[in-house]
């Protein structure tokens, strides 16, 4: 009953992304998508799965040409990217243990440069906004920065960032505004939140603060309904995205907060003007 | 024969393919391109195009744009006597398309290809294909937009096994999309963009510059002054857009001040908007899986892609330089014409077969262990991940929190944030579960997405089978066989003016609009203007009327250009 993509696509196992492509586009002209939605549906994923198992093939065996190290030279870190069958990511740095979010105390070396741009410096001007500056700083000093606008720079980038971050957490203590500003600027959705070389790291620097949260009475007030389903307890999947509540903390709710003193200090005054009189 | 139609938010276009080559053909006024606006004179005739764009603000209640926004919903406009519909607005436009082609061509065109966005949903793809049947045409394909910018770069034919990006930069939209070609397939990848971001943004941008500069506000404008700016600001941002300086000169109060801008400044004050098109672009290509050295060629196409900006930012995000086509604004209607004529041949395109995607994330809520007891609630746990090619079916699994919990309430979310709450709710479903412990009660949810933008949610639970169902539509706009029956006769009563009447409609809705826009001795010039052409126009005499239009159309480019009082 179940055929393998291969036999959808009607080619040989081993055969090569060029290969795989011809066939589908051999077999697109008999099943269209408005004909037969169902056959359409197979033979996309059929496609799908053998690009994704070609690509993963030929990062195995680092072939002449399509290892990723030697695609990309200003990309700093170049391990063996895992390459997850359902994300079609580009090769994010390298992959992280997918089940060690607990950082060890001394962190792993910074990855270093050979085409000008260097994780170290980068990484300790980070620090420094994180340290002294609000979240809409950091956010727009990374907005502007002339090295993260390219792409393949930014998304290597971006494991190392949370992961350094998770490592030094204890010291530099991150906002939760920083850390908004960081998966804001490097875009990281639902989708990419599950990604098994992003999801330890801001597991870790995330959950930290959720229990807080939900530790905190006022938090306690779950919202409705949403008490009756539990994600599974599945591992065959990657890590479920654990993102964070946004928290107001603006000046307007910080005063909101001490309505009371200033209130009193009104009250105080006009006493004590009272009296004087 | 068949026409290319390029039915855009801001502009329309249409041509054919002849000694093979695309032609656009102009319309009345001797103009490619056709204001995508209409609106409904006091005698109940429609007016489509320039004149129609010039009662927008002579008359705002009698005319509408950018209903291309509304297609595939039923959300209806009200012009004069009659309720129209998205498609409708849209087929009007598109008959006043079909009458520049007879005319160009000899002979009306009875079927036609229309462009439209990558992320059209299959219910806006019936609206658009129903507008062409409402005008009198048979559609014989829809060619998704970024597909006909290739063909029109002629990227489908040379190109094989490769990727292309498309940024298509209009009026008030940015749309990017990847293109995978193969075989003579061309297929989606991914497409991004932003809905309310277009050239007419950086109009915006630089007019609030000019009057934060002079300590003006915008309120204090009066209409015929806000115009004045918007033009100036309009003329400056062509120069600006291709590294010129400008000079922004205009009237307020009688007060005439003037601002001279350079490309630095430009580019701080349009730098917002810039960042704004970096997330669609880092977006497509995140979800293609590709980095800026796999891409083939990247193409830039929309009237506002002019700008240098947006050139020098895809080269800053990809590290390559965008090809760009002549004619920007063109292109899409040069591949829709590159379409027809492929059509026509029953060649090549035959086998260019457009597979579509889910444009967004869809899932349910989930709670989430914390461990140490503890649990965290609403988050969004995507079952189909956008950007998956429709149809397409996905199932995952779930638990209830509780032993004793007996419901379990799935709330379905479409969306890309993290938090449930910040997603868009579609609906929910109640699914009983059996007594026992969590571990042994699992739910197999399934989505299915099929291509015309229906979700099915199917819910199974594993135990005791029992299957609970529910259907959500997105943007059902479909009509009833009848109903479409009943608006084409009633589309078609509609009257428009003689087509060499229109040049003297278009002048007389400037004129009307130059009335609207001014005050006193302006506007009574304005009116005197208006009557002696009205006069002449009760002559009769064409060769009179001629020369008294380019006479008034004279008088009106003065009137624009010079400042008031």
């Amino acid at each position: 009953m179940t055929q393998s993509a291969w036999d959808i696509l009607g080619i040989e196992e081993s055969a090569d992304s060029r290969t795989i492509r011809r066939a589908y586009a051999a077999r697109l002209k008999t099943s269209r998508p408005e004909d037969d939605p169902a056959a359409f549906q197979r033979l996309t994923d059929a496609y799908e799965w053998a690009m994704g198992d070609a690509r993963r093939r030929s990062l195995e065996s680092p072939g002449p040409a399509q290892a990723p190290s030697t695609e990309a030279p200003p990309v700093p870190p170049t391990g063996q990217a895992e390459a997850t069958q359902d994300m079609a990511l580009p090769e994010l740095g390298r992959a992280l243990e997918p089940s060690g979010p607990v950082p060890s105390a001394d962190p792993e070396p910074p990855p270093s440069d050979d085409d000008g741009f260097a994780f170290g410096p980068f990484f300790s001007a980070l620090a420094d906004r994180i340290r002294e500056r609000d979240p809409k700083h950091l956010r727009r000093w990374l907005d502007e920065h002339p090295d993260l606008y390219s792409l393949e720079l930014k998304w290597a980038l971006m494991p190392h960032v949370f992961d350094t971050l998770a490592h030094n957490a204890s010291m530099l203590d991150p906002h939760r505004g920083h850390l908004e500003a960081l998966t804001g600027f490097f875009g990281v959705d639902a989708r990419l939140r599950r990604h098994p070389a992003l999801a330890p790291a801001l597991d870790f620097l995330e959950r930290a603060q959720w229990r807080q949260e939900v530790a905190a009475p006022s938090a306690s007030s779950m919202p409705k309904g949403w008490e009756n389903l539990a994600n599974v307890l599945d591992d065959s999947r990657q890590g479920p995205p654990r993102p964070r509540k946004p928290i107001q903390t603006t000046w307007a709710a910080r005063i909101a907060d001490y309505w009371w003193v200033l209130f009193l200090i009104l009250i105080l005054g006009k006493l004590g003007r009272f009296l004087s009189q | 024969m068949i026409v290319g139609i390029d039915l855009g938010t801001t502009h329309s276009l249409v041509g054919v393919y002849e000694d093979g080559a695309p032609r656009l053909v102009p319309n009345a006024l001797g103009k490619l391109l056709t204001p995508s606006v209409v609106s409904v004179g006091e005698d109940g005739t429609i007016l489509v195009g320039d004149a129609a764009r010039d009662r927008l603000i002579s008359h705002p209640q009698a005319s509408v744009a950018s209903f291309k926004r509304w297609m595939g919903s039923r959300r209806e406009t009200r012009l004069g006597q009659r309720a129209y519909l998205p498609e409708e607005l849209s087929a009007l436009v598109i008959r006043s398309l079909l009458d520049d082609a007879e005319v160009a061509l000899g002979r009306r065109p009875q079927e036609a290809v229309i462009s439209v966005p990558a992320y059209f949903s299959d219910a806006q793809r019936r609206a658009t294909r129903r507008a062409g049947e409402l005008a009198g045409v048979r559609v014989e394909r829809l060619i998704n937009e970024p597909t006909a910018a290739a063909l029109a770069y002629g990227l489908a034919q040379k190109l094989d096994d490769a990727h292309v990006l498309v940024l298509d930069l209009g009026g008030g939209t940015f749309d990017v999309s990847i293109l995978e070609l193969f075989d003579g397939v061309v297929k989606v990848h991914a497409s991004a963009g932003d809905n309310y971001l277009g050239g007419d943004d950086f109009t915006e941008a630089i007019e609030k510059h000019w009057l934060s500069e002079h300590k003006l506000r915008a309120e204090a404008l009066k209409p015929f002054e806000a115009s004045q700016l918007r033009q100036r600001a309009e003329a400056a941002k062509r120069s600006l857009a291709i590294g010129q300086t400008a000079e922004v000169a205009s009237h307020v109060g009688g007060k005439p001040y003037s601002l001279t801008l350079d490309e630095g400044v430009f580019e701080q004050i349009v730098a917002p908007l810039v960042m704004r098109m970096r997330a669609p672009i880092e977006r497509a290509m995140r979800d293609a899986g590709l980095r800026g050295g796999d891409l083939a060629e990247v193409v830039m196409v929309g009237g506002a892609s002019r700008m240098q900006q947006l050139s020098k930012l895809a080269a800053r995000l990809l590290g390559r330089l965008p090809l760009r086509h002549v004619a920007p604004d063109e292109a899409i209607a040069h591949g829709a014409c590159v379409a027809a004529g492929l059509k026509a041949r029953d060649e090549a395109l035959e086998e260019i077969i457009l597979t579509d995607v889910c444009p967004h994330s869809l899932g349910v809520a989930v709670s989430m262990d914390l461990g140490q007891g503890m649990r965290s609630h609403g988050h969004f746990d995507p079952i189909i991940e956008r950007n998956c090619t429709v149809p397409v079916s996905r199932v995952r699994e779930y638990f209830p929190v509780h032993d004793q919990q007996n419901t379990i309430t799935l709330r379905v979310y479409q969306g890309e944030n993290p938090w449930a709450e910040n997603n868009i709710a579609l609906g929910e479903l109640e699914v009983p579960v059996p007594p026992g412990t969590t571990q042994e009660r699992g739910v197999d949810v399934r989505f299915t997405y099929d291509i015309n933008g229906v979700l099915q949610v199917e819910a199974r639970v594993q135990k005791t089978g029992i299957v609970r169902e529910l259907l959500l539509m997105q943007g059902d706009g479909g009509l009833s066989e009848e109903e479409a029956r009943k608006r084409l006769a009633e589309l078609a009563g509609l009257k428009t003016h003689p087509r060499d009447e229109q040049p003297n409609i278009a002048a007389l809705a400037r004129a009307e609009r130059l009335y609207a826009e001014s005050l006193g001795d302006e506007r009574r010039h304005v009116q005197g203007l208006i009557v002696e052409f009205q006069a002449a126009l009760a002559t009769q005499d064409k060769a009179f009327v001629a020369r008294q239009r380019d006479a008034l159309l004279q008088a009106l480019d003065q009137h624009e250009t010079r400042s008031p009082l």
